[in-house]
């Protein structure tokens, strides 16, 4: 393991809640793949007299743990499920946002001029929009489904990563090193690629690492609105949304996917937030200096 | 300044013609015809055809473009499809609701951020700023569909000490200004504990101390000033969001403002004003950014004109 | 004093500052305008009405009963769906293209002029031929077959039809505007005098629509009798769970049909020292629909198979809290031309089986095996229980190998896919039908889209000729037994499996007393309600 990484890694779980939110992360993380190991999992049944049954604890019972919906389902499974869509819906966002942005924020930031005025152009236009209307407006042009979701949730997702980029390569590409290379007669790829995104690599990752936070947010909204998943595939957001109709009778549909919301956001909030405390000064400082 | 002045002109035709360009066509991209929202699902195909005409939707889309381009660049808002009002005066009307929410949200936001992120960058490590920053942490991460329902059921129905809905003065605006306000105070005090946190190092405090300042007078005058400055960027792209209608916590807390004005108007297909409510709000989002811009300036004067 | 006592006292007077100045700028624009007189009744809305113009109703449920609270029209309905003269003293068929309507003496609009022959024309005119520079009116589609409209008398008029149409009598239910209303701009009727039903409209506004006593009511006892209310407040609340706190916390009096089904049993069972609840089987059919140009459902053993399997007293149960009645028919029990079904397909898992076997389409690996038979989706709007009632009937098509999916859309996508024919199944209710020809509309093959609402592509010589013959029928017998005729046909080819009548209700705190519940949901009964 490269050194650098094995420190900040140190440095980052010398926490207890960052270690915390650590195991957290890798608990959501396998609980999202159970499906795909166990197509068992996947097969919810719809089982009418079960109609909202409290939690019972029984070893007998496993899938009424978190008791069940409106039509009878297990809860419990119907979370395992929406584990895996939630996150799909964030990682898939942030990808494919961090790998748009990054790529026209380091065009914008490098080359600057007309590619910089473009591109700086379109995030302006994105960003005048009243939030949340794109994606809105979107949803209802392309209609409900995973894919049409993080299609929708792109649109503005990739605005933040490319404004980070920019922001490094704008303050980088003058740099002695940059100069260096270019007299050594590096490409210009090469130089983008080997000696300016390596030292965006770690903003890059603190911002993915809250906009993940925020896109699982972000879909959890989609869905209260309705305009999220309609292909009948089971976020943790349109477990929330349904379950708000029954805090009252039957607050076990809403306290679980709010916890595991809460949860996941937290965890991911408390490890962005120490990643940029351990990184951000040697961000910082390859800015200043 | 003329140079200035020009740049924001030129940067609001742009935004504006932009957006109006994208939604334009974007909103005839969804399935549906706003005949069907406004005549009903049983009217004769041929009332909704002779109903397209009336309102000029039966010509070619570059047409009506154009013809829309024509009456904006006019002043022209235009009229509801839905039931050919005019646009504006409703326009003006949720935007005041919106306006009042989100001022209120904000100078509430701002004020619990100031109050916690003072607290915790002075008690910095202390078992209290824990506390704060893990609550902090919390209130960024709900969503305020579940904050606001929860306020909702807990304050308005259990203790019936305030209204259910919207538009009942100034007591039905206490419950949305508190979910908004909270989850933004949150981040805006984590930004502002930690600048604070480095501007206690420099030595200008140090020296402040020195000369006999009091805490008061030092925190506030010398550290807070400094420190700002990086949550000023932030608090703008809050107001600016905040401005542009908070859609989910208008429609728990029923509020009559822009954002459910757009969800409607986009389930309705009433072109015209979703239209109309997107280029008003992109004309207030360039103009804020530009006050937000001079605000730098006055608070950092190293920070020029571009 | 510390640091933190000196911050928290500023910060909390500059919060202070904020709210007053908001407080002022509250009551200067006094938006708590509405007075709460003793006799104002206070009604949750789930959708604002969307027009109450009658030139402009359409189809949304709740313009079209405020409406006649407004202004009165030639006929309205009793309670088991049969025309009733309201305006229209007497109403004859002539011969089969000639009607003739009287109107009845006395009935004054506000402004203090009787109804008479020409308000009626005009009114009626401006539906079928519309005016320039104002948008057509969505009802044309129901006199279509009328030819002429002429003036027999001060207070008769002659309806002259190109085809003969008996439904044209339930289709008179437009409210009567005066003349010179008729080129005013639309939904710009208020306060002019034009109303001419027991209440005035006062204010139409997105959270609130305010009808206030016409004090000039002359249509009693013909439109319901001189209201006790001073005022009816109905406020617009959207959200489900809204309306049911409003009505908990006592911001609304009355909710009628907008509650979800759960909510409406705790008031019945938790609530009933402070509530009062009224049932009645309302006119809302659900039904479960096929597209018959689709190979799977043109063969009609396996859309009997399909309603076989479907077990709907379970879903009535559990998924409607039992606010429902099993459904065989379009019509239900105590309407009008209700057919009691002789083959109801009462829930039986065998004989679907038997059935999807013969039909060829054969379970693999039984019917506990993973193989399936068949697939197809439903789609459903956007509609909490819709979607519940979806999924609890794809899980019980399950159980006969059947995989079913389930697709939310949008509503007006959800429109736009049912009028393309791009939907295999779909889940829908008919609501506030009235006369028999309703099934024409929905029936009929040449009722395809975009000319009617027989989305499933049903099509039947038999059928098509009884409902043809019902229409030119003016003899009510004669009609009934034509469209007993057709629905018999209906049943048995199934372009529908009916699920349920839906159990109409109307919540009211206890101030309340004298509203009656139609199977309509109407609100008629606002003129004989009063509050203690």
């Amino acid at each position: 393991m490269n050194p650098l990484l094995k420190k900040i890694l140190a440095r980052v779980l010398k926490e207890n809640s960052t270690r915390l939110s650590l195991i957290i992360l890798v608990f959501w993380a396998i609980i999202a793949c159970l499906p795909a190991l166990f197509p068992e999992l996947k097969e919810i049944s719809i089982d009418l007299p079960q109609t909202r049954r409290p939690p019972v604890f029984s070893w007998h019972e496993p899938l009424g743990w978190f008791g069940y919906d409106s039509v009878g389902s297990s809860v419990l499974l119907q979370m395992i499920g929406g584990a895996r869509v939630s996150l799909l819906v964030g990682i898939s966002v942030v990808m494919v946002s961090a790998l748009v942005g990054s790529t026209l924020g380091a065009a914008a930031g490098y080359w600057g001029g007309w590619v910089d005025q473009c591109v700086s152009r379109v995030m302006e236009l994105l960003l005048a929009f009243p939030p949340l209307v794109l994606p809105i407006a979107l949803a209802a042009v392309l209609g409900g489904g995973v894919f049409n979701t993080i299609a929708a949730l792109c649109l503005g997702g990739w605005i933040g990563s490319a404004k980070v980029v920019r922001g490094q390569f704008r303050s980088l590409r003058n740099r002695e090193f940059v100069i260096a290379a270019k007299a050594l007669g590096a490409s210009e790829t090469r130089i983008i690629i080997y000696h300016l995104l390596p030292m965006t690599l770690s903003p890059l990752l603190i911002h993915t690492i809250f906009s993940l936070a925020g896109t699982i947010l972000a879909e959890a909204g989609l869905s209260f609105l309705g305009l999220g998943l309609g292909d009948g595939s089971v976020s943790w957001g349109t477990l929330l949304n349904e379950a708000r109709s029954y805090l009252l009778e039957s607050p076990h549909l809403a306290i679980f996917p709010a916890a595991a919301i809460l949860s996941l956001v937290v965890s991911l909030n408390f490890i962005g937030e120490s990643l940029r405390q351990v990184l951000d000064k040697r961000a910082a400082s390859v800015e200043l200096d | 300044m003329t140079r200035a002045w020009i740049a924001f002109f030129a940067r609001l035709a742009f935004v504006t013609f932009g957006v109006v360009t994208l939604v334009f066509y974007l909103q005839r991209l969804i399935p549906g015809s706003p005949a069907d929202a406004v005549l009903g699902p049983d009217a004769l195909q041929s009332d909704k055809l002779r109903w397209l005409a009336a309102n000029g939707l039966d010509k070619p889309i570059f047409e009506q473009y154009i013809d829309y381009i024509t009456k904006l660049f006019q002043g022209d808002l235009g009229r509801k499809l839905v039931d050919g009002r005019p646009i504006a005066p409703l326009l003006v009307e949720r935007f005041f609701a919106t306006l009042k929410l989100a001022s209120c949200s904000f100078v509430f936001s701002l004020l619990l951020a100031l109050l916690l992120g003072i607290y915790g960058a002075i008690r910095a490590g202390s078992r209290v700023d824990k506390f704060l920053s893990v609550l902090s942490l919390l209130m960024i991460s709900a969503p305020t569909f579940i904050t606001g329902t929860l306020f909702l059921w807990i304050f308005a129905v259990w203790l019936d000490i305030f209204p259910l809905t919207g538009g009942n003065g100034l007591s039905s605006l206490i419950l949305p200004t508190v979910t908004l306000g909270s989850a933004l105070a949150a981040l805006t005090s984590r930004m502002l504990r930690g600048s604070l946190l480095e501007v206690f190092h420099e030595d200008y405090i140090r020296t402040a101390f020195s000369k006999g300042l009091s805490k008061y007078q030092v925190y506030t005058r010398h550290a807070l000033r400094n420190a700002v400055l990086p949550a000023l960027t932030i608090l703008g792209l809050q107001l600016s969001s905040l401005l542009g209608g908070s859609v989910i916590t208008e429609q728990v807390f029923t509020w009559p403002g822009l954002g459910s004005l757009m969800i409607e108007a986009v389930n309705q297909r009433d072109y015209n004003l979703v239209s109309a409510c997107v280029v008003v709000l992109a004309f207030v989002h360039v103009c804020l950014a530009a006050v937000i811009d001079v605000v730098q300036q006055l608070f950092d004067p190293r920070v020029g004109v571009e | 004093m510390t640091y933190f006592d000196c911050l928290a006292r500023r910060l909390t007077r500059a919060l202070g500052v904020v709210l007053f100045v908001f407080s002022l700028s509250g009551s200067a624009r006094g938006s708590s305008p509405t007075v709460d007189e003793p006799q104002t009744l206070r009604v949750a809305f789930d959708t604002k009405p969307r027009s109450v113009d009658p030139r402009f109703v359409s189809t949304d449920a709740n313009s079209q009963y405020l409406e006649p609270l407004l202004f009165l029209p030639l006929v309205g309905f009793s309670e088991t769906g049969v025309p009733q003269e309201v305006v229209a003293e007497r109403i004859t068929f002539q011969d089969p293209k000639t009607l003739v309507v009287k109107i009845r003496e006395g009935i004054r609009f506000a402004l203090g002029r009787n109804i008479d022959a020409d308000d009626v024309i005009a009114t009626y005119s401006f539906i079928r031929e519309g005016r320039a520079g104002l948008p057509p009116s969505p009802r044309r589609g129901a006199f279509e077959r009328i030819k002429a409209i002429e003036k027999m008398s001060l207070r008769e008029v002659k309806f002259i039809l190109s085809e003969p149409d008996s439904s044209l009598i339930s289709n008179l239910v437009i409210g009567v505007l005066p003349k010179e209303a008729i080129n005013q701009p639309a939904d710009e009727l208020m306060g002019k005098g034009y109303e001419s039903g027991p209440f005035k409209l006062s204010k139409a506004q997105d959270e609130e629509w305010i009808l206030s006593r016409n004090e000039k009511y002359s249509g009693a006892p013909f439109a319901g009798a001189f209201p006790a209310l001073s005022q009816v407040v109905f406020k617009i609340l959207p959200d489900n769970n809204t309306r049911y706190a409003a009505l908990l916390k006592g911001d609304v009096d009355l909710v009628q049909n907008s509650l979800d089904t759960d909510k409406v049993v705790e008031f019945v069972n938790k609530r009933s020292a402070d509530f009062r609840v009224e049932m009645r089987t309302a006119d809302s059919t659900a039904f479960l629909a096929f597209n018959l140009k689709n190979k799977f459902f043109a063969d009609v053993r396996v859309r009997r198979a399909i309603a076989l399997a479907i077990n709907r007293e379970e879903i009535l149960k559990f998924t409607l809290q039992g606010l429902g009645q099993v459904a065989d028919s379009m019509f239900p029990v105590g309407h009008t031309y209700h057919h009691a079904n002789k083959m109801p397909a009462n829930f039986n898992l065998r004989e679907a089986e038997t059935l999807l076997d013969a039909a060829g389409y054969k379970d693999p690996d039984g019917s506990k095996g993973p193989a399936v038979r068949g697939s197809f989706t439903i789609k459903v709007p956007l509609n909490r229980e819709r979607i519940a009632v979806a999924k609890a009937i794809a899980g019980q098509l399950k159980k006969i190998g059947l995989k079913v999916a389930v697709e939310v859309l949008e509503f007006n996508t959800f429109l736009k896919h049912l009028n393309n024919g791009n939907v295999q199944a779909w889940i829908a209710p008919w609501i506030g039908y009235k006369d028999g020809d309703h099934l024409h509309f929905v029936f009929h093959s040449s009722r395809t889209p975009p000319l009617g609402a027989n989305r499933g592509f049903y099509s039947n010589k038999k059928v098509d000729e009884l409902l043809d013959l019902a229409k030119t029928e003016t003899a009510f017998a004669k009609r009934q037994a034509y469209y007993d005729e057709a629905q018999e046909i209906i049943s048995a080819e199934m372009p529908y499996a009916f699920l349920w009548y839906r159990t109409g209700f109307v919540v009211m705190n206890k101030r309340v007393s004298g509203f009656k519940l139609f199977p309509d949901g109407r609100y008629d009964s606002l003129t004989t309600t009063s509050l203690r």
